[in-house]
């Protein structure tokens, strides 16, 4: 199923071609970023339980919000993958399950602070994506297609443990293993 | 009434959060828009769950970037391009869309996080309101799918009657706090309680406590007073 899988070029080239967006309207940077990602987008989306036209629909959706709000992008806090993954997800949840999803305002002065930052160097959005991407690789097979099912597939637990064909409570602590040890991989380097 | 700014009040760090599956399934946009209600409100007042809630996140992405493409339709390209003429036809907006709310000393003194927030407003836009269940117990119903979502303000040193429930119950302190058994709650704090769990809470005596209260299923209460009070809050 689906095209043999492009390799996605550096994360920097994500973050530049919504750069280009956001100052300068940039057309061909925007069908640069769409050829990189429209058919990743799609593909999300139709795991989501969208059929072809759906999921195409959604996919210009998420794209055209893309461009609109491409000067909110700030690369320094998610990478432009995680950026584009959120959009998709909202678009999602509006359309299949019309429903709103709560999320915090950032700008919200009720919004309990972060403490202060440590004076050493924040690690980079992109930075932490490698590291998640190498702990992901790190998984056992079993475990890292647990979080993809759980991640990506529209189904509950109890689905995937009838697929599966293991008790529900495995299910759940096996997920929340694999989950722990992907962000412990993060958080080793902090 | 307090009296000084928010900015001098001291915070209060959160003890008890979600469970890692439950913020992953948060981030992957995976949970219904009740319980994300919950959840997505403790995340605006604990920093270390947003932080978690971002790496999961920042997971979702790298998943997607990991995904194998699908063809795309006839002329897919050229077709949301042509949609960009009709949005940069509409946008006068460029830039931050949202500016900071204004304050005022009333918000300081006791403001709700969003998302909270506008759901309270669409509470009040519907007619909604403050209905005594019993005696220092009031609840306000909010409106949002799949399950049943309601604001609860207990007087100091009240229990809220002996119940259990059919399915999963999520309270949130925003203020003020309670006891169950040994275990304290404060404000940002989670408490989560299965389908098993038959319980008692009471407020702590040293003022009012204010809760986001979300349960799935129904609530079975356990003694004639509980009964009376669910009939009354509409259960």
């Amino acid at each position: 199923m689906g095209l043999p899988s492009t390799a996605l070029p550096g994360a920097n080239l994500a973050d530049e071609l919504i750069g280009r967006i956001a100052r300068k309207a940039d057309r061909a940077a925007f069908a640069e970023l769409f050829r990189l990602f429209a058919p990743r987008l799609k593909s999300y989306l139709m795991r989501q339980g969208c059929d072809f036209s759906l999921a195409e629909e959604l996919m210009q959706e998420t794209m055209v919000m893309v461009w609109r709000r491409a000067a909110s992008f700030e690369p320094q806090r998610a990478a432009a993958t995680t950026w584009l993954f959120t959009i998709a997800r909202n678009k999602r949840i509006d359309s299949l399950r019309r429903q709103r999803r709560p999320e915090i305002d950032l700008a919200d002065p009720a919004l309990v602070p972060d403490p202060a930052p440590s004076a050493e160097e924040p690690v980079l959005a992109n930075e932490r994506g490698r590291r998640l991407a190498d702990a992901l690789a790190a998984l056992p097979a079993e475990q890292a297609a647990l979080v993809r099912l759980a991640y990506f597939d529209d189904r509950a637990h109890s689905d995937i443990a009838a697929e599966t064909r293991l008790p529900l409570g495995t299910v759940k602590s096996r997920l929340r293993l694999a989950l722990v040890k992907l962000r412990r991989a993060l958080e080793e380097y902090e | 009434m307090t009296s000084g700014r928010a900015a001098h009040r001291p915070i209060y760090r959160p003890g008890h959060h979600p469970p890692e599956e439950q913020l992953a399934g948060y981030a992957a946009g995976e949970t219904a828009e009740a319980p994300s209600l919950v959840i997505a409100t403790h995340l605006a007042l604990c920093p270390a769950c947003r932080r978690q809630a971002a790496d999961y996140e920042a997971l979702g992405g790298e998943l997607l970037s990991q995904l194998a493409g699908e063809p795309l339709g006839e002329g897919s390209l050229s077709q949301t391009l042509a949609r960009l003429d009709a949005t940069d036809a509409k946008r006068a907006d460029t830039g931050r869309r949202d500016a900071k709310p204004s304050r005022t000393a009333a918000d300081e003194a006791f403001l709700l996080p969003q998302p909270l927030r506008d759901y309270m407003s669409q509470a009040w836009a519907d007619k909604g309101s403050w209905r005594k269940a019993m005696p220092g117990l009031r609840v306000l119903k909010l409106k949002a799918e799949g399950a049943k979502v309601w604001m609860m303000e207990l007087q100091p040193g009240r229990p809220v009657p002996h119940h259990g429930h059919t399915g999963q119950e999520m309270v949130l302190v925003l203020s003020g706090g309670y006891h169950d058994g040994p275990t304290g709650y404060g404000p940002g704090d989670l408490h989560l309680s299965g389908p098993e769990t038959i319980h008692e809470p009471i407020t702590d005596p040293d003022g009012p406590c204010l809760c986001l209260v979300m349960v799935e299923g129904s609530i079975r209460p356990t003694s004639w007073l509980g009964r009376i009070v669910s009939r009354l809050m509409g259960f």
